[in-house]
Order: C-alpha cells, then sequence, then structure tokens
C-alpha cells in the first residue's frame, strides 16, 4: 500500500464528517481537521475508529491528539502499519 | 490561580441524536460509571453530551495551565455524585465536578432545548461562579450579517485566526458579550501560535489590548452548528491581579 493509497482511503474516511465542501475539493495532505476541513473533536473521535479499522492498527489517545492535518494521521498509519518505503512527510 | 474553558455541544443535529447507540465511540470516551448512568437514564442524548462538553470544557482550561496536556476523554471523568445529579436530568442549570488525575474541576452546565452549554474551571479556590464567570450563548444563524461586515469588526491581528464564517461570527459576538461587560472597543480576541511538533499550533483564544496579552483575562469560546458560545472571566480581586502582562 502506498502514500497516494492511503491518503485515497483517509479522504474516503473523512469526507462524510466535513460540511466545508470548498475544502474537500481542495483536500490535500495540509488540510486541517479543525480549521479547514471544520470537524469537530467528537467527529474526530469518529475518524481514528474509522482509521483504526480501515488500517487495522491501535491509535490510542495521545497518538489521536498529534492527527491536526491529513498528513499527521496519514504519517500516523504509514508508523503503526511499518511500511518499509512510504515516504513520510 | 484559575483556568477556563467552555464547550457547546447542539443537541438538535442527527449526528448528536444517535450517538447513544454506537458502542465503541460510548466505549473510547467515557468511563465505566459513565456508561452505566448513559445506559440507565432516560434521555441518553442530554446525558451523552453533558459528559462530552464537561470532558472538553475541563481539556480546554487544563491545557492552560499544563500545556502538554493531551485529549484523553476517559481521563477527563466525571465524579459520581455529578453523575447522580445528572442523572436527575430536570434542571436547566448544574454545578458539578469532574477529576483528571489529582486535578479535580468544576463544571457548571446549563441546558436549553437544543443545546448543553458546559464552563470548566480549574482552580485552587472555593468560589461563588455566578458572581464572578460571564457565560452567554448565541444562535449565530440569527441576525445574520454581511460576511465582509464582520470581517470589518477585527483587526489583521485577529483575522490570521479566524479560519471560517462560524468562527468569524463567533468571535463577533464574543466581542458584542464582552462590550456589555464594559470591555472597551479596542479590546482584541486573538490566538497566538506556538511552536508544537516542527510546526505551529494555534493556542487558546485570549484578550489582548494594544499588543498586550491580558493574562488575567479568562476567556473561552466554542461554537457547534448554530450555536456559539462564550465564558469570560475579568480579573478580580482576591482571585487573580488587576493587572495585565
Amino acid at each position: 500500500m502506498d502514500r497516494s493509497t492511503i491518503f485515497a482511503k483517509v479522504v474516503t474516511i473523512v469526507t462524510p464528517y466535513s460540511k466545508n465542501q470548498s475544502a474537500l475539493k481542495a483536500i490535500n495532505e495540509q488540510s486541517h481537521f479543525f480549521n479547514d476541513l471544520e470537524i469537530n473533536s467528537a467527529r474526530l473521535v469518529d475518524i481514528v475508529l474509522a482509521l483504526e479499522d480501515e488500517f487495522t492498527i491501535s491509535l490510542d489517545d495521545e497518538l489521536a491528539d498529534k492527527i491536526q492535518t491529513l498528513g499527521d494521521a496519514i504519517n500516523l498509519i504509514i508508523e503503526r502499519i511499518g511500511l518499509p518505503n512510504a515516504q513520510v512527510g | 490561580m484559575l483556568r477556563l474553558g467552555n464547550d457547546i455541544v447542539d443537541l438538535a443535529c442527527g449526528y448528536a441524536e444517535n450517538k447513544y447507540s454506537d458502542k465503541r465511540f460510548l466505549f473510547r470516551v467515557f468511563t465505566q460509571k459513565e456508561r452505566q448512568v448513559i445506559a440507565s437514564s432516560h434521555d441518553k442524548t442530554r446525558i451523552i453530551w453533558s459528559l462530552w462538553s464537561a470532558k472538553e470544557a475541563a481539556f480546554k482550561a487544563c491545557i492552560k495551565q499544563f500545556p502538554d496536556t493531551f485529549f484523553s476523554p476517559q481521563q477527563f471523568s466525571v465524579t459520581e455524585r455529578s453523575l447522580q445529579q445528572l442523572i436527575v436530568g430536570t434542571t436547566e442549570k448544574l454545578v458539578g465536578t469532574l477529576d483528571y488525575f489529582q486535578h479535580t474541576f468544576t463544571i457548571i452546565w446549563q441546558w436549553q432545548m437544543n443545546y448543553v452549554h458546559a464552563v470548566g474551571i480549574l482552580t485552587t479556590k472555593t468560589l461563588a461562579y455566578d458572581h464572578i464567570i460571564h457565560s452567554s450563548v448565541f444562535n449565530i444563524n440569527e441576525n445574520c450579517t454581511n460576511v465582509q461586515h464582520l470581517r470589518c469588526s477585527f483587526s489583521s491581528v485577529e483575522l490570521e485566526s479566524i479560519f471560517s464564517t462560524e468562527s468569524l461570527q463567533t468571535r463577533f459576538y464574543a466581542k458584542a458579550f464582552l462590550y456589555t461587560l464594559g470591555y472597551p472597543e479596542q479590546i482584541e480576541l486573538i490566538r497566538r501560535t506556538k511552536p508544537h511538533q516542527h510546526r505551529k499550533r494555534l493556542m487558546y483564544p485570549q484578550l489582548s489590548m494594544g499588543n498586550v496579552v491580558l493574562r488575567n483575562h479568562e476567556i473561552s469560546l466554542s461554537h457547534d452548528a448554530p450555536w456559539a458560545a462564550i465564558a469570560v472571566m475579568p480579573p478580580t480581586p482576591g482571585i487573580n491581579s488587576l493587572s495585565g502582562d
């Protein structure tokens, strides 16, 4: 699984939780969950749980707290699934 | 020392109304005792979001005093006595407590039909909060004002940390509320940034005037769907000094 595949999966998970259509259209790894996508902390819990399911990983609260942007989520996923050659941005 | 946080939750949206059936969410967020109270309640939505808003409010207060705090909802646990008071569920206002490790927070809950608002207070003193903490909730969809007009109400420093129309509206109503408390028109609502893990992270809202942050004026903002909420405590004799930075 490469980084772009992970990105696509994360976007699929995140999309239903954001009300900001213009931010979703321009979504990229720098997109900020709170500031850009307007996803509040309760919905972020749902997203973390969905990421755990999708990638079969565990993300405790301390790790989840590090997720500010989509890039953060992807880096964490890569770290947790132990991809050897995926670029960590 | 006194630190303030607040959180508002819209109870009328489908997301909030259906959350009691999301077992994974409940297990992730709530302690066993809290889940037992939720399960036994006749108004699970009210209980869930009352507990959640208390955790969020306490966390927002906590992170001001202990910046390395991360949000671990189960560690912010509403006390047994307050859980029992919440079960009764008939009041519009309740003062309770929440524990986070060795710290105890006072939580002031207020309910209306469509929202719950919690103010969390971290302090070493026993206080009559009603007299010193001012809070208000606004419906930002009422009195809709042109966004460009709203933006003119803020300085460039303030606009640096405003990312959405809802945030703009929240700050607009917050400043209007501050004026009713006697704050001057020159008051600014800012959010500075601080280094965090090789990038910058937005800090909590602060009051500023003439480029001076008013550290002894506690303020917290929250918004969810149509609701914006503010909690503020100006300097109070015997609690914090009257001077700023």
